[in-house]
């Protein structure tokens, strides 16, 4: 189901979007803090009103190219997810009723793959974007250390 | 003036709606107890001009407090509160003085008549 | 009438009624013919029926309809009140939680409840062989001190209400308390930095004086959020009766401290360490009866709950008089599952052996029940309990009974931690996990085999890098000091060798939410008085 507002947004020259409801803010990048033993597209920890939100690198995330611009966060609805983006750059919020067209995605994270007057639309799954982000955490086991120091 | 209601009930939630129910129409509120014997000691300090009486409570049932405040106050206008399942006390709650019944769960229209009623004589 | 303002309350004060009728049942069991408990459980079963018909909730008046006819029967000498109707009751309040679990996450119900209603119309007691079972034979060396008096249980309800100048606050309200007390720790921190900046004496006496006054405020915020611990207990009481109905094993079960407050948090948290370790109990703790008395142990075994505070700790021991551990054969199990080798099994006292227990996949049983499962073991209890900021420690003598000691701080909330630097990262270490802090230099480094070690009070210490632990570069110390702290794991201690010791700090506990929340070996993260954010370390998690 298409949600009625959303909000475009690209990162790595593609064209991606959220529903509108599930962002609840677009912030200018800010000070963040590395977080140890998470896999390298995870930025770190940002302060976003008291909740600390773990900030990931969206494209390189999804393996695509990352680009090297200050770029913009999106952070997820805090009710949802305690949660940060980083992406290229903002655009306009779309309403449903300009939507040309829009088919399906074998990728899960793809709800749909919609036609606007930007061009084509990759539709986030945020669901299935939080629990990819959860079980690669659960899976990555810490190391049997060995003695170290040396 | 506003007439005065004691309300009677071992149920917060029961005495939050009755409150509410009471409130909006114009009622005061006495005072609250949530047991038997509560609700003589509260009676004889405040003197309400109504009570509202549950007959399943704790530390004394409510028919043995209507007895006692009957006994303190003949005048004592009391109406008995009730679910399914306890009419077999009504009729020993209206040898002891009880003036009405209203039933659980609360119809506020219902709940608003009775105690009316019960005012008006 | 809007009915939707009063959910809330329906579903607080019903919670109530539940497990004061819970309380009362098991309190029944023990002097059936108490009254007053009989017409408590009566007015339980009415009151909740009654509230559920004014939300409408017609499942719940179903249940409560039915447990309330029981009592009538048991009232008014009908049916005695035996382990049939105890069962029925208990089964009734299981069925109305989870009811309420469904009304209060707005979901339809699926349970059914016409079948429970119809058992307890048609119930009739069993042939008195049966009730007496239950019944037990007396003991004269345990005269039911678990049994509150029913009355007792009564006035701890109302006293939970608003009576006496007490008002009923929203747990949010009493989270957000704390978490604005936890900001200004944060905040006081901050102060604390730049008054070192500023080198202001002004500044840092007025910097004092808040930190002082922050002190008495979180104690304040703290005791408001105490609850007693018999919020929870009933549940213990219900469990232990049920493993041992399972096991077929008779258990006297003795609960002290239920009045003794704890953090609303951290009791949540409790329930699941603590049934599981009192199931443990019961099902390998405590010996058949035949087996009891051929040690010349009274037949009915004994399972001992005790809550206890110690100015600002609280602590748990979960005591049996069963056959105990045996650390020789703990060690033999561990070499034989190949969690620990040889020559680490010669190196483990007696006490350390115990620890193994809490090592995952460890199970001395020599057979996994149903009832203790497989899934969840001393591990998960062990990890739990840590998470808490608390320890748990294991003692036993064969023959004689094991006990099993939980030592917890009042609040979970703000803690103290050891911060420490690995590579470019800061983390924290509860201070409840660390033994103590060294310094070590190079030359003290011994080798045995493909491990390093130290010495520490005559005793080898393995080390391990944190930085390798968490995948981070190694570290260099080009002055030859490794700076390291001591903790427990698997039983045993272990040094943790970090790249720099930054100090103790006051911190504010929070949460991660998703994702990060998932990911092992963290509990939290907080914010340092610089602003830089840490995660908070859970080493029992990570290790």
């Amino acid at each position: 189901m298409t949600p009625q507002r959303l909000l475009l947004f690209s990162a790595a020259r593609q064209l991606f979007a959220f529903n509108l409801q599930e962002v609840c803010e677009v912030m200018e990048p800010q000070q963040c803090y590395p977080f140890a033993g998470v896999p390298p597209h995870y930025l770190g920890l940002i302060n976003f009103h008291g909740n600390l939100t773990a900030l990931v690198d969206l494209a390189s995330y999804l393996g695509l190219q990352s680009r090297p611009l200050p770029g913009k966060l999106l952070v997820i609805d805090t009710r949802l997810a305690h949660l940060a983006l980083k992406v290229d750059a903002v655009g306009s919020i779309l309403d449903a009723g300009s939507i040309t067209g829009a088919s399906s995605h074998d990728d899960p994270l793809t709800e749909a793959l919609l036609e606007t007057p930007q061009g084509s639309v990759r539709l986030i799954r945020l669901e299935a974007l939080l629990s990819g982000l959860e079980q690669e955490l659960q899976g990555s086991v810490p190391n049997d250390a060995k003695p170290g120091g040396t | 003036m506003a007439l005065k209601v004691m309300i009677v009930d071992d149920s917060l939630f029961m005495r939050k709606m009755l409150r509410d129910i009471l409130v909006e129409e114009g009622y005061e509120i006495a005072d609250e107890a949530s047991d038997g014997v509560e609700a003589v000691a509260k009676y004889k300090e405040c003197l309400p001009d109504l009570v509202t009486l549950d007959i399943v409570m704790p530390n004394k049932t409510g028919i043995e407090a209507l007895q006692e405040i009957m006994a303190y106050d003949a005048g004592a206008r009391v109406v008995m509160c009730s679910a399914i399942g306890q009419e077999a006390l009504t009729t020993a709650a209206t040898v002891a003085g009880a003036k009405a019944f209203i039933l659980k769960p609360f119809n506020p229209e219902l709940v608003l008549r009775v105690l009316r009623e019960v005012a008006q004589g | 009438m809007d009915m939707s303002q009063y959910k809330a309350l329906f579903l607080s004060e019903s919670r109530e009624y539940l497990r004061s009728i819970a309380e009362q049942v098991v309190a029944l069991e023990q002097s059936p013919a108490e009254r007053s408990a009989v017409d408590a459980l009566f007015r339980g079963a009415h009151s909740l029926k009654g509230m559920a018909a004014s939300m409408e909730y017609g499942d719940v008046v179903v249940v409560a309809h039915g447990m309330e006819d029981l009592m009538a029967r048991v009232r008014d000498g009908a049916l005695p009140f035996d382990a049939g109707v105890a069962d029925l009751l208990l089964e009734g309040v299981d069925l109305i939680d989870a009811l309420l679990d469904d009304v209060e996450q707005e979901r339809p119900s699926t349970l059914p409840t016409g079948d429970y209603a119809q058992r307890l119309a048609i119930y009739t007691p069993a042939r008195p062989k049966a009730s007496r079972e239950v019944q037990a034979e007396p003991e004269p060396t345990h005269p039911d001190a678990a049994a509150p008096p029913a009355a007792e249980a009564e006035k701890a309800k109302e006293s939970a209400g608003e009576a006496g100048g007490t008002v009923r606050v929203k747990t949010e309200l009493l989270d957000h308390l704390i978490n604005l007390t936890g900001e200004l720790v944060t905040n006081k921190q901050r102060l604390l930095n730049i008054g070192r900046e500023l080198a202001s004496p002004a500044l840092d006496d007025a910097v004092s004086e808040t930190a002082k006054l922050l002190r008495a405020l979180h104690d304040e915020v703290m005791k408001v959020r105490l609850m007693p611990f018999e919020a929870i207990s009933d549940r213990f009481q219900r469990s232990v009766r049920s493993v041992a109905k399972k096991s077929g094993k008779e258990i006297h079960f003795e609960l002290t401290g239920r009045e003794i407050g704890l953090d609303r948090g951290m009791l949540e948290q409790l329930v699941d360490p603590l049934n599981h370790i009192l199931r443990n109990a019961v099902d390998h703790g405590i010996e058949e009866s035949g087996e009891r008395e051929r040690a010349g142990k009274p037949a009915r075994g004994t399972v001992w709950l005790a809550v206890t505070r110690d100015r600002d700790r609280i602590q748990i021991t979960v005591r049996d008089d069963g056959r105990g551990m045996e650390p020789k054969a703990m060690i033999e199990a561990a070499i034989a599952k190949g969690v620990l080798s040889p020559e680490e099994g010669e190196l483990l006292s007696p006490d350390q052996a115990l620890m193994l227990s809490c090592i995952p996949g460890f199970s001395t049983a020599k057979e996994v029940t149903d009832i203790s499962g497989r899934g969840v073991g001393m591990d998960a209890v062990n990890a739990a309990i840590q998470k808490l900021g608390g320890t748990l420690g294991i003692d036993s003598e064969p023959g004689r009974g094991t006990t099993i000691t939980l030592r917890l701080p009042l609040t979970i909330a703000i803690i103290h931690a050891l911060v420490v630097q690995i590579g470019q990262v800061k983390a924290a270490i509860p201070v409840n996990a660390v033994q103590r802090t060294v310094e070590l230099s190079r030359g003290q480094i011994e080798t045995m085999g493909k491990r390093q070690m130290f010495q520490l009070d005559g005793e080898p210490i393995p080390l391990l890098s944190l930085n390798r632990v968490l995948g981070l570069p190694l570290g260099r110390f080009p002055d030859g000091i490794l700076p390291l702290f001591v903790t427990q794991a698997k039983g045993r201690r272990v040094g943790i060798v970090v790249d720099r010791l930054l100090g103790q700090h006051e911190l504010f506990v929070k949460q991660l939410g998703r994702p990060l929340s998932k990911m092992a070996g963290v509990a939290g993260g907080a914010t340092l008085g610089d602003g830089e954010i840490v995660a908070i370390l859970d080493l029992a998690g990570l290790l």
